[in-house]
C-alpha cells in the first residue's frame, strides 16, 4: 500500500510540474527564511556577546546615584581611599573626575574631555602609550597631561605634531605633556572616551574645576569573585558610611545581560519574519493541493466507487503534502544556511551551523507543510462520489 | 442478491420537489443479466447509483446480499461497495498513471490485501479477460476495447455479488461492443455474478435475458426472455 501511494504521489508530482515546482520553491523560501533568520539571530547574539566580553567582565563602574529627594551626595577622594582595602574582592580602585575643557597648543584649540585620574588608573583599565611615560605616584600634584589618541591628532593639526615635553594650555593653566595614548576601542561601560580626553592628575583637575566631587570610581574585581556580588558589596559599603551614599554600580555582566535580552528580541523578531514567509509557503502548498484535488475529482470518484475509505483518500493527498514539504524544507535548510553563511562572511562574523535553527527550521517547515495538506486532503475525502464521477 | 424496496429519490429545487425515482421495487438475483433501458432523464442513472451504494434513497430500503445499506456511514458504504459491487463505466475510468495490473489491484488494496498477493490476483483476472500480455501497459497504451476489459477485470477481481455497468459499450465501435458484451455474458455465467447494464443500445438490451424499462422514475416494463435466448 505505502509503496503504491508513494509511487502514485511521485507520478502526480510531475503531472503538473510547474505548479509543483512553484510550491516547492515557496516552501524552500519559507523554511529557508526560518533557518536563515534563526541562524542570523544566533550569530548576531554570539557576536555581540563576544564584543561585550572583550570589554572586560571584571570592571565595575561606581557612580553616585541621584537620590529621589534632596541634594545628591557626591563620592569624594576620601571615599576612594577608604574603599581601598575595605572590600578584599576589589583588587584595584581608581577615581575619575571628568569635565570638559578647551585645550590649546601652538595656536590650535580643541574641545575635549578633561579627565582627572590617578596613576592607579592603569591597574583598572589597560592604558598603553604610543609615546612618553605614565604617571607615577610622585606626579599626583604635577601639572602634567596624557593625551588621548584623537585629541593628540587634533592638536597636531597646527604647526607640528605634538609630542611629550610640549606644554599645552587648559583653561588658562599650563600642563606639560607626559605621553600620548594609543587608540583604544570604545568601551561603552566607561563614562568617558579616553581617545578624546586629556588625562591629568586628579588633584590638578579638581584645582581647575574647583569641585571636589568625583564623576566615577573604577574598580577591578579579583578573579575569585562574581562581578554582581562585588557590586552588591560596593553598594552596601557606601550605604554603611557614616553619611550613607547611594551609588549605581555597572558591570559588563549587567550590560551583557541587557544586550543579550535585546539581541534575543531581535532574533525572535527575525524568526517571526521567517515564520511569516513559511506561512506563505504553506499557503501555496494548500493552493497546489486544492488545485490537484479539483483536477483529480474524477480519479477520487473512481477510487471511492472502488471502495476507498475516506482515510485512503486523505493518505493519498497528505502523502503528497508530506513529500512536498520534506523536499521543500530540505532545500530550505540548505539555502538558509548558505544565506546566513554569506551574511556572516560579509559582516565578518564567526559562522557556525546552529543545530537548533536547522532542526527548528526543518521541523517547522515539515509540520506547517503537512498542516497545509490537511484541508485539501479532508476536502478530497469528503467528495461525493457521484459528483466526482460526473466531472469529465 | 440486490433488493430495492419502494425506493424513492426526491430532488428539491427551491420550493419544487420532484421524484427522479418513485416507489421503485426491484430484485436482481445471482447470475441474472439485466438491462435497464429508458430515455434520458428517466432516472436510470439514479437507479444505478442507488443500487451501487453511491447515492442514498430519499425513502425506501436497499439490501445487498441481505444487508440493509440504509444507515451505513460513508466508510461502511465504501467497504460494502468494495466487497459486493463491481463498477464498469462508459468512459472506462481507469487511473491513467497506473498500469493495467495496478488498476485491477486497486480494489484489493482498499480491502487491505497485501501488494504482492493483490498483484497476482489482478494478473489472474487480467488473464481471464484475455489481457495476459498487457499487464504493465498504462491505459493510454491500450485500445478502447482493451481498456474496457481492464475495467471489467477491475470490477470482477474482488468477486462482487453484482456488477453494475453504465453504458459499457457506449464508447466502443459495434464490433468491439459485441466482443465486450460476449465477455460479460461469459464471465457472469462463470462467476455467477449478477450483471446490471444501463444502456441506450437496443442491440445490447436484446442480448440480456431480463429487460427493465423505466420512464418517469417508475418501472414501466420488466420482462424476461426464456433462458435459452441469452448469449
Amino acid at each position: 500500500m505505502w509503496r503504491l501511494v508513494m509511487a502514485e504521489v511521485w507520478a502526480n508530482f510531475w503531472s503538473a510540474p510547474q505548479r509543483t515546482l512553484l510550491a516547492l520553491f515557496a516552501m524552500t523560501i519559507g523554511s529557508g527564511a526560518v533557518v536563515a533568520l534563526l541562524e542570523v539571530g544566533t550569530l548576531a547574539e554570539a557576536e555581540s556577546l563576544r564584543r561585550f566580553r572583550a570589554l572586560g567582565t571584571d570592571l565595575l563602574v561606581i557612580q553616585s546615584a541621584p537620590p529621589l529627594t534632596g541634594e545628591p551626595v557626591d563620592i569624594q577622594l576620601d571615599d576612594v581611599d577608604a574603599l581601598r582595602g575595605a572590600i578584599p574582592a576589589l583588587s584595584a580602585v581608581s577615581p575619575l573626575a571628568i569635565t570638559g575643557g578647551v585645550v590649546k597648543f601652538a595656536g590650535t584649540q580643541v574641545h575635549g574631555n578633561l579627565v582627572g585620574a590617578e596613576e592607579t588608573l592603569g591597574n583598572v583599565v589597560e592604558i598603553s602609550l604610543e609615546t612618553g611615560r605614565r604617571f607615577t605616584p610622585y606626579d599626583r600634584a604635577a601639572m602634567a597631561a596624557l593625551l588621548g589618541h584623537t585629541l593628540a591628532n587634533a592638536l597636531s593639526a597646527g604647526k607640528r605634531p605634538i609630542q611629550p615635553g610640549d606644554v599645552i594650555e587648559v583653561d588658562g593653566r599650563a600642563l606639560t605633556v607626559y605621553g600620548i595614548l594609543r587608540y583604544r576601542p570604545t568601551n561603552l561601560l566607561l563614562p568617558v572616551d579616553f581617545n578624546n580626553s586629556l588625562i591629568a592628575p586628579i588633584a590638578s583637575v579638581i584645582r581647575v574645576t574647583g569641585r571636589p566631587a568625583l564623576s566615577a570610581v573604577l574598580a577591578k574585581v579579583d578573579a575569585k569573585t562574581v562581578p554582581t556580588v562585588a557590586s552588591r558589596l560596593v553598594k552596601e559599603w557606601f550605604h554603611s558610611l557614616r553619611r550613607p551614599k547611594a551609588v549605581d554600580v555597572r558591570s559588563a555582566d549587567q550590560m551583557i545581560e541587557s544586550v543579550s535580552e535585546q539581541t534575543h528580541l531581535y532574533a525572535d523578531m527575525l524568526a517571526t519574519i521567517g515564520g511569516i514567509a513559511l506561512l506563505i509557503g504553506a499557503a501555496s502548498i494548500t493552493n497546489v493541493m486544492l488545485a490537484a484535488v479539483s483536477e483529480r475529482k474524477a480519479e477520487i470518484g473512481i477510487r471511492l466507487a472502488l471502495g476507498a475509505r475516506q482515510i485512503d483518500i486523505q493518505i493519498l493527498f497528505l502523502a503528497e503534502a508530506v513529500l512536498l514539504s520534506i523536499v521543500g524544507a530540505s532545500g530550505g535548510i540548505a539555502s538558509g544556511l548558505i544565506a546566513a553563511g554569506v551574511l556572516a562572511y560579509f559582516a565578518n562574523w564567526a559562522f557556525a551551523v546552529n543545530g537548533v535553527s536547522v532542526l527548528l527550521g526543518g521541523a517547522s517547515g515539515v509540520l506547517v507543510g503537512v498542516l497545509a495538506g490537511v484541508l485539501p486532503a479532508v476536502r478530497a475525502a469528503k467528495l461525493d462520489p457521484i459528483a466526482a464521477l460526473r466531472t469529465d | 442478491m440486490i433488493f430495492l424496496d419502494k425506493v424513492t429519490k426526491t430532488y428539491r429545487r427551491g420550493p419544487d420537489a420532484f421524484d427522479v425515482l418513485a416507489d421503485v421495487s426491484l430484485e436482481i438475483d445471482a447470475g441474472e443479466i439485466c438491462a435497464i433501458t429508458g430515455p434520458s432523464g428517466s432516472g436510470k442513472t439514479t437507479l444505478m447509483n442507488i443500487m451501487g451504494l453511491l447515492d442514498r434513497p430519499s425513502a425506501g430500503r436497499v439490501y445487498i446480499n441481505g444487508t440493509l445499506a440504509g444507515a451505513a456511514s460513508a466508510d461502511e458504504l465504501a467497504a460494502l461497495r468494495n466487497s459486493q459491487i463491481g463498477f464498469v463505466f462508459q468512459g472506462f475510468h481507469l487511473l491513467p498513471r497506473l498500469t493495467a495490473t495496478e488498476n485491477v489491484a486497486l480494489p484489493l488494496l482498499y480491502r487491505r490485501i497485501r501488494r504482492l498477493e493483490a498483484r497476482e490476483m489482478a494478473r489472474a483476472q487480467l488473464r481471464k479477460v484475455g489481457l495476459q500480455d498487457r499487464f504493465d501497459h498504462k491505459p493510454d497504451q491500450l485500445s478502447g476495447g482493451q481498456r474496457q476489459r481492464v475495467a471489467i477485470a477491475r470490477a470482477l477481481v474482488g468477486e462482487p455479488a453484482i456488477l453494475l455497468a453504465d453504458e459499457p459499450t457506449g464508447a466502443l465501435d459495434a464490433e468491439t461492443a459485441h466482443e465486450i458484451l460476449t465477455l460479460f455474458l461469459r464471465l457472469s455465467r462463470e462467476a455467477g455474478v449478477g450483471i446490471v447494464i444501463v444502456t441506450h443500445d437496443k442491440a445490447v438490451a436484446d442480448r440480456c435475458i431480463r429487460r427493465i424499462e423505466i420512464a418517469g422514475g417508475r418501472i414501466f416494463q420488466d420482462s424476461r426472455l426464456p433462458a435459452s435466448c441469452g448469449a
